[in-house]
């Protein structure tokens, strides 16, 4: 019955310890009670039987006695609480008009037993610019990757998530834009996970509704949790432009045998919105040879290698993934490599 | 049914060794109790305790040990022992036991003293300070005699983990 893996006893705030025997009464009265006590996220599950056995020893006319237990047990409550966080760090861009652009979101149990959880998505949010349309929330299947064919569409109390304690999901909100949004319009989602036995004020009771029939108890959350994150409609424009400049190491710019060349490729990435996968390659020129660990990104060297920055030499061409691939507008990538003439 | 176990078990050890026929001399119980606000009808709060009805981890219970002695003669060397369940924490400090002494021990029972002169091995392997979380079990040895028909108790408080 006891939590398998949990934290090692050692979370217990220590009441002062001045608090001895002569002050016993004291320090009953005065002793601060945690109520209400629903601070506390996790712990011990909801159900869990705690037994206390105490003995007593003891000898009557001076023969030891057989020893006396007694016990009592009661069952540690239900807590209902829940956390909602926005999975993407910025808005996520959408086309006007445009459909099935989706956000992430992670629904997570930090109550203290199995709960399944009703998802609400609104749309109408006040401080916007559009209200995005045709709101779905989908359950992922675990990969973390919105598709549309792969994950479960989500039907309000027809399969709300279960989640034990302390279990996460991730879940998508997916809409559709409107047509005729100018660039840079935003239209923002509010995401309400609620425990589907219910929540209000912290310690409100739902008598016999936790698990194995104890009580269940709004926790900290109120036992509902929301997170916004909204769509952006993205308008971004790109540009590479390549040049080039020839040292010839006798002071001049002569193409010629023994000759550096170094390469200067700028990006552009402007307009709003952001973009992703940017690649940037260029291939090593018939009759030069790249000049190794040559290659820099904003005026700082990236090494040739494989999988340690943002660059690499594959022995045909140069490959830069400037931000690791996704580039928020307006910015400007600069890259340089040096080939040899041979 | 107990009680004629005991006995049966107290007529078998007669046997072996001297043994008072003690059988009923002392009852003990436990109860789990905790504190809980009560308002009255001028909006005053007071507290109150009462039988444990509703706790959550992070809550506090308060464990009353209650003995009795039912026999006629006086129970002698009254030592109460009690493991603290593993769900739950003890919180230092909280041991109540007025006419007695009271101990901890933080190594399953095997030793017991003063929360404050115990240590554990640390996270180093280098010994640390015991807190209330480390005690397993509590232990109260009564400092007279329990008379025929007297009785008392014992206390301490966890956190529910």
């Amino acid at each position: 019955m006891r939590r398998q893996g949990g934290a090692p006893r050692s979370r217990v705030s220590q009441p002062p310890q001045y608090l001895r025997r002569n002050l016993l009464v004291a320090a009953l009265l005065s002793l601060a009670c945690q109520w209400p006590g629903y601070a506390r996220a996790i712990g011990t599950d909801a159900g869990t039987s705690i037994v206390n056995t105490a003995t007593a020893s003891f000898d009557v006319a001076g023969l030891p006695g057989t020893p006396v237990s007694a016990v009592d047990t009661f069952l540690v409550d239900e807590i209902l609480d829940v956390a909602v966080v926005a999975d993407d760090a910025t808005y996520v861009n959408a086309t006007s008009p445009g459909t099935n652009a989706a956000l992430a979101f992670t629904v997570t149990n930090t109550g203290n037993g199995p709960e399944p959880y009703r998802l609400v998505v609104d749309g109408s949010l006040a401080g916007d610019n559009f209200d995005p349309q045709n709101l779905r929330i989908y359950l992922d299947n675990g990969d973390g990757v919105f598709g549309a064919g792969t994950d479960t569409l989500y039907v309000l109390d027809g399969n709300n998530p279960l989640l034990v304690a302390d279990a996460s999901r991730r879940v998508f909100v997916v809409a559709d834009t409107p047509a005729a949004l100018a660039a840079g319009a935003i239209g923002l989602v509010q995401l309400t996970a609620t425990a589907q036995t219910g929540s209000g004020a912290p310690g409100t009771v739902f008598a016999g509704a936790g698990e194995n029939g104890v009580d269940a108890v709004a926790g900290s959350s109120t036992a509902s949790d929301d997170a916004q994150n909204g769509y952006l409609v993205a308008q971004v424009t790109t540009t590479l432009v390549k040049s080039q400049a020839v040292d010839d190491h006798a002071g001049g710019s002569l193409p010629a045998s023994g000759s550096t060349i170094t390469y200067t490729l700028t990006f552009t990435v402007s307009g709003v919105g952001s973009i992703g996968d940017v690649l940037v390659a260029d291939t090593i020129p018939a009759d030069t040879t790249y000049v190794p660990g040559s290659m820099t990104l904003n005026g700082l060297p990236l090494t040739d290698a494989t999988g340690d920055d943002e660059g690499r030499f594959t022995g045909t061409r140069i490959e830069v993934r400037p931000g690791g691939g996704t580039l928020v507008a307006p910015t400007v990538q600069v890259i340089t490599f040096d080939t040899d003439i041979n | 049914m107990i009680r004629q176990f005991i006995t049966a078990g107290v007529l078998a050890l007669a046997f072996i060794a001297p043994v008072a026929d003690a059988a009923g001399t002392v009852e003990l119980t436990v109860k789990s109790l905790q504190e809980v606000q009560v308002t009255d009808k001028n909006g005053k709060i007071t507290k109150k305790t009462v039988p444990v009805a509703k706790v959550v981890p992070g809550d506090e219970v308060i464990y009353v040990i209650s003995y009795a002695n039912k026999g006629k003669q006086p129970a002698d060397n009254v030592v109460i022992t009690n493991p603290v369940p593993a769900p739950v924490a003890f919180r230092a400090g909280t041991s109540a036991a007025a006419g007695a002494t009271d101990t901890v021990s933080v190594d399953g029972g095997k030793t017991f003293g003063k929360l404050e002169a115990l240590a554990v091995p640390g996270a180093d392997g280098k010994p640390r300070a015991a807190t209330g979380a480390d005690v397993t079990h509590v232990q109260w040895k009564l400092n007279a005699p329990v008379k025929a028909g007297a009785s008392g108790s014992v206390s301490y408080r966890v956190v529910i983990e």
